[in-house]
Order: structure tokens, then sequence, then C-alpha cells
């Protein structure tokens, strides 16, 4: 007797060096119930074992392994339930005879095999489950059992807490990349920014300096004037540099940006009218056809400055040697509305300027409105809300801008 | 010697050739002052007085940043170039950008004499010249 006993309690032992083991490796909250739930019957010899998680003020029976069924599914108020109670009273329940137990609502015993039982709360301080233990035979559960039972408890109380662990540090961590990827967008940006200012702000900069020398060192009056005329241009043009500096960093402060519906044809058509002038002059023909994606969600502050850039780029790199055309469509694809724009002008040589394209301030054409700021808000904008913008170009060939627009399903 | 014969801007800036030029003649270390809007007009002229010593540049200002042949592909075309130039010719990239990354590819390049980082101010131009003049310029 007393071997058999030694010989049980070794089992037991054995099994739980295992189930430790093999809790270290469960990675959700169902693959504990799973191996606890098998293992909480094995462990005492039970008929019937009970996974048991505190749902707020109610017992959710979420898992089992039996003889017949049980509760699998089912919840029952804390009060009204023992396991509500092992977990209430942060103590193990051991009940000989459930009849004889005004713990016990007896009703929903009756169905079921269960004559004795044994419950221990998960976790004693601010338990967070039960495991339940249950025989079709009245007998009085030896203490061993119920420690070997608490035992097994308190491994799955540490492994749900490290499971809760390792959820909250992976949430976390991808919180952290994305903020990171954003730092290195922003980062990126920074860089672009410093260069603009070397380049777009020192060029002119320092021809007022020189200029402001050349003034003071000259004595001939007609000389002064002269150089004061040479200075009005710069001033102005660091003026429009500074403002469109200004808006372009503002589109970078407003990634939060409230989207609208947007009508594509009709934004497309302001766009056309503000440019009615420009047009004309270049005698443009413009084609549109919207019959794939007619609306999209995106900001209409944002969608207008892209329209009226890409509008205005064709026009004003347009070619001399003939009639300006220019084709505007768009379609669906991958549940992304996209925007093509595309024209039979100057073109650009892509293999030898296409990481440049969209920098602030380059411009690939020897043209006296070519300051190349309009690219780049565009494509700030665009990517501020998740698409991209891309071209396609051959010199003399025309250029063919493709936008990914805005998510379809958002609509 | 104590002036330079020809000198050549090559900077899309109108402003820039303008004020350089009064500059320079203020100092009158320089006899002629030739102007390029981009390095392809540079390189074409360049192609076309191989041997006339008279027109070739004894110094060339060179922008970076410029329309249809920048500063880089002008000094790539300008090293073929070299050895059928009559002349040696002292380069001076004169450019607003004081990127460090610019400044190492300059220096690395032996053609270049100097990178300069614009304004060109008197002081500076005269520093420039007197440096070539008393032969510390860098081969």
């Amino acid at each position: 007797m007393k071997q058999t006993q030694l010989t049980a309690e070794l089992i037991s032992t054995e099994l739980l060096v295992t189930t430790v083991q093999e809790l270290s490796l469960a990675r959700n909250i169902d693959a504990v119930m799973k191996i606890v739930r098998t293992v909480a019957r094995k462990l005492t010899g039970a008929d019937g074992a009970t996974f048991v998680l505190r749902d707020g003020d109610l017992c959710f029976y979420a898992d089992e392994d039996a003889i017949s069924p049980l509760w699998k599914g089912s919840r029952f108020p804390m009060e009204t339930c023992i396991s509500g109670w092992a977990m209430l009273n942060k103590q193990p329940a051991v009940i000989e005879d459930i009849y004889q137990d005004d713990r016990i609502p007896v009703d929903a015993y009756r169905p079921t095999f269960v004559k004795s039982l044994v419950t221990v709360p998960i976790r004693t301080i601010d338990p967070i489950g039960a495991i339940g233990n249950y025989w079709a035979k009245h007998r009085k559960p030896a203490p061993q059992q119920v420690a070997l039972l608490q035992a097994l408890a308190d491994i799955t109380a540490v492994s749900i807490e490290n499971i809760g662990v390792r959820d909250k540090l992976k949430e976390k961590l991808k919180e952290r990349n994305k903020m990171l990827n954003q730092l290195k967008v922003q980062q990126k940006q920074l860089q672009e920014f410093t260069q603009i200012i070397a380049h777009n702000i020192r060029a002119p900069l320092s021809n007022l300096l020189i200029l402001n020398d050349l003034i003071r060192q000259t004595e001939a009056i007609n000389d002064k004037m002269l150089y004061l005329e040479k200075q009005q241009p710069v001033i102005d043009f660091l003026h429009e540099t500074f403002e469109e500096l200004v808006s372009a960093t503002q589109v970078k402060a407003d990634f939060s940006v409230e989207k609208d519906h947007i009508e594509l044809e009709k934004v497309t058509n302001k766009a056309i009218n503000l440019l009615h002038g420009e047009i004309l002059k270049a005698n443009a023909h413009i084609t549109q056809d919207f019959s794939k994606a007619t609306t999209a969600y995106f900001p209409s502050k944002y969608i207008d400055s892209i329209l009226f850039n890409l509008l205005s780029n064709a026009l004003k790199y347009r070619s001399l040697d003939r009639d300006l055309q220019i084709n505007i469509k768009s379609y669906k694809k991958s549940g992304w509305v996209y925007l093509e724009i595309s024209d039979n002008g100057l073109g650009i040589d892509i293999q030898k300027h296409g990481d440049k394209l969209f920098k602030l301030h380059k411009t690939f054409h020897k043209h006296p409105e070519a300051k190349g700021f309009g690219l780049f808000i565009t494509k700030t904008q665009i990517e501020a809300m998740g698409g991209y913008i891309k071209v396609k170009s051959k010199p003399e060939k025309g250029a063919k801008f493709t936008v990914k627009l805005s998510q379809e399903k958002t609509l | 010697m104590n002036q330079v014969q020809n000198i050549c801007l090559v900077d899309d800036d109108d402003l820039f050739h303008f004020i350089t030029k009064k500059v320079i003649e203020r100092t009158d270390l320089v006899k002629n002052i030739k102007v390029f809007y981009n390095g392809r007009e540079a390189i074409h002229f360049l192609e076309s007085a191989l041997s006339l010593m008279e027109e070739l540049p004894d110094v060339i200002l060179l922008d970076l940043n410029m329309p249809v042949m920048d500063g880089w592909e002008f000094l790539e075309e300008f090293i073929s170039l070299k050895p059928k130039l009559g002349k040696k010719i002292s380069i001076y990239i004169v450019s607003s950008s004081n990127d460090p990354a610019d400044i190492m590819k300059a220096k690395s390049i032996s053609e270049v004499t100097d990178f300069v980082i614009k304004p060109v101010t008197e002081a500076k131009f005269v520093e420039m010249i007197q440096g070539l003049l008393s032969g510390s310029g860098k081969e």
C-alpha cells in the first residue's frame, strides 16, 4: 500500500515536471487550457477536470476533459458556483458529497456524473480562474491530491501571466517598430530639408551678400541703383521659397489630416479650371476616364494640390514640337484606387534622374519656372496617406505618373 | 605673372554670373571672363578650343547643381578630355552645398583644386587666385 502510494506520487511529480516544460512552450491561453485540463484529470485520477476562467462577475467554464459532458462554454455567477467560491476565498474547495454541501448549486450538478470534487484557484493572490476535479463516486480527495492540483494551478497561473507579458511585449515591439519606421522616414525628410536649406537658401543668400558688398563698395550712384534692382528678384525668390518650405513642412506635420469623399471627375475639373489659361496657351487636349473608379477617400485639399501640380507639370514641360495631349484615368487594383496622368511632353531621363525626381528643388529642365517644389509636395501628400507616386518617362516621349491614391474598402 | 588670362564661370544662375564678374573685375586679377550655364556648354567650348591657348581658361569656377549637365558629370567629361587640352586648367568647385559628402567627393578628384562654398567674396577670390599664382594650388 505504502509502495503504491509512493509510486503514484512519483508518477504525479514526473507528470508535473513534464507539464511545466510543455506549458513553457505554450504561446496562447488555448494551448495552456488544453495542456492543463488533460493533466489535471490524470494527475489525480479524477473522472473529469474543468478549466474555469474568471470573466468579471462570472465563472466561464472554458474547457474540460471528462467521462461525460460537464459545463463547457457555460457561465455562472461567481457567488453561486464552487469555482467562484474558490476564487473569491482564494483557497481550494474540497467536497466529498456535493449534495451535502450548501456551496453547491445542486440543480447544475444533477444532470452530471459528479458526486465529489476539488476545485483550486489559479493564482492565489487575485485569482484569474480555477481548476476543478470531479469524481463519479463518493470519495474524500486526499490532501496530496489537493496539493498536486494546487501546484498545477500555480504553474498555470505563471504560464498565463507569461503569455500576457509576452503578448504585451509583442504589442509594444510592434508599436516601437512602427514608430521607428516613422522616425526613419522623418529623418530622411529632415536630411532633405537640410539639403534644401543648403542649396536653395544659401545660393540666393550669398548673391544678396555679394550685392550688398558691391553696393557699399561702389561710389557710382548708377551702379548702386543697378545692384539694388538686382536684389529685388532674389528677395522675392527667397520669400517664395520660404513660403513653400513652410507649406511643405505643414504636410509633414499633418499626418492625421481628415479624409473626404472625393468625386474624381469633379476635383479634376476643378484643377483644369484653375489652369484654364495655361491650357489654352498650350493648346492642350485633355481626356478623362474615371469609369473604373469614380470616387476616392482622400483629403480634399491634398487631391486638389496633387492634381494641380501634376497637370501644371505636364503643361510646363510640354514639347513645343507637338500639341500637348494629357490623358487622365482612374482604376482599381488590389483594393486601391489608382490615378494615372500621362502626357506627350518633354519627358525625363529616368535612368539618370529617377531618384532625384521628387526631391525638393531638383529640376531637370532649363526652365524659368522650374522650382521643383510641386512634385516634392505631391509625393509627400500621397505618402502621408499611405500611397505612392511612380513615374515612367523617356526624353521626348512624355511622362506617365501613376498615383496609388486611396484604399477602396474605406469608401 | 600677376594676372590670370582666362577664367570660366560654369553656373546656371544668371545673377551669380553678374555679381561674380563684378567681384572679379574689382580684383583686377583676371583678363577675360567667360560664362556658361551648364556643364554641356562648357565642355562644348573646351572641345572647340582644344589647342587654342589664348582661348582656353586657366581657371574654371564650377557649380555642382545644374540642369542638362551638372558639375560632377562635367568633371567626368573633363577628365577624358584632359589629355587633349593644351593648357593646365585649375578647377574650383563653387557651390552653395556644404554637404560633407559633396566635399569629400570633390577632394577625391585630383582635377579639382579646391571646394569653395558660396558666396565668392572679393577676399575669397583674391586668396584663391593668389594661391594659384604662387603655385601652391593642388595639381
